[in-house]
């Protein structure tokens, strides 16, 4: 037995020491990254300085163009939407953010990733590399107790990321200029009606949307949530009413274009049912901007 | 609590401390710390389950000690028959009753009735089959008179329970089982290690292989309607590896951490795509179920000592019975009845075994047996057998370059390199045991440790990845 608990001992020992250099190496590589996904969170997080954010998830990162923004606002702007992400990683940004600057317009894209349960670990992805960021270690925490535990190993930290990481540190293969990532496929087939089903709320969610909101208030930070187009896809007025009472509560502008009438319903403006191409994102940004601007936001 | 758990690994150091500190002559204060670890884990899902865990237990229990004291054949017929009912009531209920009423109801409405039974909103308890088919599988072997009934109910208890295998199997015989829980156990060096090689073996496969091939198998199968045929099929190969590291993972976790506490558990695979044949591959996959399946079913239907039409008969109900055991949907019984049917073939022309040499052939039948048992893997995984059937028409009618639109390319590059270790260490295992000396070695060894430690850290999909079969 003393023989089995020493080579287990000795293996683990060995490991922690392996786990120190890797994190070191990651932490450097995501830090001084040249490109990629990397590249554009660590820009978010720690260089930003425009005025307006783009917040949410793909479809935020598609559908909100910085340009027509800055050219109808007369405002730098950057797109910070993160693909298959909601509340728990755009809670953390801010909270990062504003830690340095606070921007004057944050435009919200909702997403069922920002309302409905699911696996709440996946969000934490890509805030692990800023866990030792002010007040992000406690947005793990209430996510799950047991990071407390899990984050003390940088193995685990850079898990899954670290090739991303290398891969964007020695030769990044995408660039995202301002945040946006255009898309230029549009959809070929016709697809069918997707019907939205009744979800169950995540309290947890909603709770990071009230932070998220009274975080921007108290920054002096104005915000706007928006619903961006979609197509043949039914039930959105329902499945958005938990934001909507929320909007409601704490006075703040929603944007609710899911139908809107012109883009809709031509499926040239997207690449599936809930990604607009970069015609519809043009099109769209451009509408958005004409309703901030008619409801004098700034 | 499954072991890609983050709280398994919390608890279990404990576990085994506390176990092994136990001193050897309280043998019975260690079987009774191992039920309450056990129990304690199958609690930490829906602890009112632990109640049918418990229910089954005592059922199967008394109805063995029932038997033993019977000497008419008639009444002990009787008594098994209503025991085993009643062991498997459970498992009927919580699995199969929706399925069953579902099924009563659409057929009755084909035929213009109607009538209904409300339906049940339960959750089925966790290795449900598996224990259900363990306890009861006792019980049969006490009932034909192949073990005595077992009189020590801390040692039957533990033998239901037992944590590794409780959620996944493997199903373990009480013939092989019970006389290791009734031995003291003395901790050895060797079978420790043994354990923990399966464990980091186990881990690697699932959390590095499986996982990650199950993202891009659950993109494609839930919009495999935007796929053409060769993305299809390519997401159909993913499965068959996905499910093969993700269960024969669990297996070899449970064999592990079995091992590391003083349990031989039976090995549930070996190899199972190098296969020549589809009865090669089922005494190569989920060795444990074909063999409780052989024996409490093929066996009492006949076997193969009977006429050839009754055998083939017997075949196909046996491998009906094991799509049932899987899952309560149609296309679990189209998987089991195709795997049957794929042996009855194989029996009629003779190709159920091949003991040649010729690398040719043995190469090509590997592969036809791979495709054939991937092709039934599509209606296991499918929700539907609409969807199975639109799937493999798109695989025969559509054809392109793959889509791998739903794999960032260090996802790829992970698999190619996580694929090509499987790959080499089956193949070494199969066709080369006695080559690749070196590795040996104890440098060697450690640096496979260490690596397939840190990849299993690194690059395995922690955080989330239930076991495929613990839903079984």
């Amino acid at each position: 037995m003393k023989k089995f608990l020493i080579k287990i001992l000795l293996f683990f020992i060995s490991v922690a020491g392996v786990d120190i250099l890797y994190g070191v190496a990651c932490q450097y590589m995501n830090d001084h990254s040249k490109g990629g996904g990397t590249k554009s969170r660590h820009y978010t997080c720690k260089e930003s300085n425009e005025e307006v954010l783009i917040f949410g998830s793909s479809r935020a990162k598609h559908h909100y163009v910085p340009d027509i923004i800055e050219d109808s606002l007369c405002l730098k702007c950057y797109n910070a939407g993160e693909d298959g992400n909601g509340i728990i990683l755009s809670y953390g940004f801010l909270k990062i953010i504003t830690e340095r600057y606070s921007p004057k317009l944050i435009i919200y894209d909702v997403s069922g990733y920002d309302i409905y349960e699911d696996d709440n670990m996946k969000y934490l992805d890509l805030l692990k590399p800023y866990y030792r960021e002010p007040g992000i270690d406690s947005i793990f925490w209430q996510v799950n107790s047991r990071t407390r535990l899990m984050m003390m190993s940088k193995l685990y930290c850079f898990n899954t990321s670290c090739l991303r990481i290398i891969g964007n540190y020695i030769h990044p293969m995408t660039n995202y200029p301002k945040g946006y990532y255009a898309i230029h496929k549009a959809m070929d087939y016709e697809p069918e009606v997707m019907v939205r089903e009744k979800e169950t709320v995540d309290t947890l969610k909603m709770a990071f949307i009230k932070n998220f909101i009274k975080k921007a208030q108290n920054q002096g930070i104005s915000l706007v949530f928006c619903v961006s187009p979609t197509y043949k896809v039914e039930g959105d007025e329902q499945y958005y009413d938990p934001v909507k009472q929320l909007c409601e509560q704490y006075g703040i502008p929603l944007f609710f274009d899911s139908n809107d009438p012109e883009i809709s319903s031509d499926k040239h403006y997207f690449q599936d049912r809930t990604h607009m191409n970069d015609a519809g994102a043009r099109l769209y940004t451009s509408k958005l901007m004409h309703q901030i601007k008619l409801h004098s936001l700034l | 609590m499954a072991f890609n758990n983050f709280s398994f690994w919390l608890i279990y150091p404990f576990i085994f401390g506390i176990y092994w500190l136990i001193p050897i002559r309280f043998n019975d204060w260690r079987k009774a710390f191992l039920i309450f670890a056990s129990y304690l884990l199958y609690m930490n899902w829906k602890p009112a389950y632990a109640l049918v865990l418990l229910g089954v237990t005592m059922i199967t229990y008394f109805g063995g000690r029932l038997l033993e004291i019977q000497a008419i054949a008639k009444k002990k017929k009787r008594i098994v028959c209503f025991i085993s009912f009643l062991g498997l009531l459970p498992l009927l209920v919580f699995k199969y009753y929706n399925f069953l009423n579902e099924s009563l109801t659409n057929g009755l409405t084909t035929i213009g009735l109607s009538f209904s039974m409300p339906g049940l909103n339960w959750a089925v308890p966790v290795g449900i089959s598996f224990f259900t088919f363990q306890a009861v599988g006792y019980m049969l072997d006490v009932y034909h008179g192949r073990m005595k009934a077992e009189t020590n109910l801390l040692d039957y208890l533990l033998f239901v329970s037992f944590f590794p295998q409780v959620m996944s199997g493997p199903i373990s015989k009480a013939n092989e089982l019970l006389p290791q829980i009734k031995k003291p156990h003395f901790f050895n060096y060797e079978q420790g290690k043994q354990g923990l090689k399966f464990l980091l073996w186990g881990m690697f496969i699932k959390l590095v292989i499986a996982d990650r091939l199950g993202l891009f198998v659950d993109t494609v199968y839930s919009n495999y309607i935007h796929y053409n045929g060769t993305t299809c099929f390519t997401a159909s190969v993913f499965y068959s590896l996905q499910i093969y590291c993700d269960f024969a993972g669990y297996s070899l976790m449970a064999i592990g951490v079995a091992r590391t506490l003083g349990f031989n558990l039976i090995n549930n695979f070996r190899r199972p795509y190098f296969a020549v044949s589809i009865t090669d591959f089922w005494k190569r996959w989920h060795i444990s179920l074909t063999r409780w399946l052989t024996q409490q079913v093929y066996i009492p239907l006949g076997g193969s000592r009977c006429s050839k039409s009754r055998t083939y008969w017997n075949i196909f109900v046996t491998f009906l019975v094991s799509g049932i055991w899987h899952g309560a949907n149609w296309t679990f019984i189209i998987w089991g009845g195709m795997h049957g049917i794929f042996q009855i073939i194989e029996k009629v022309l003779g190709l159920q075994k091949y003991e040649g040499n010729s690398w040719v052939v043995k190469t090509i039948r590997i592969i036809i047996t791979f495709l054939l048992v991937n092709f039934a893997w599509i209606f296991f995984r499918m929700p539907n057998i609409s969807s199975a059937v639109v799937v493999v028409g798109k695989i025969f009618t559509s054809y392109g370059a793959p889509n791998l639109s739903g794999l960032e390319i260090y996802t790829i590059l992970i698999l190619l390199v996580a694929l090509a270790i499987l790959f080499f260490k089956d193949i070494k295992d199969e066709f080369l045991p006695t080559r690749f000396v070196f590795l040996q070695k104890g440098f060697v060894r450690w640096s496979v440790y260490f690596i397939l430690f840190a990849m299993t850290i690194t690059l395995g999909v922690l955080d989330s990845g239930q076991f495929i079969y613990v839903n079984f």
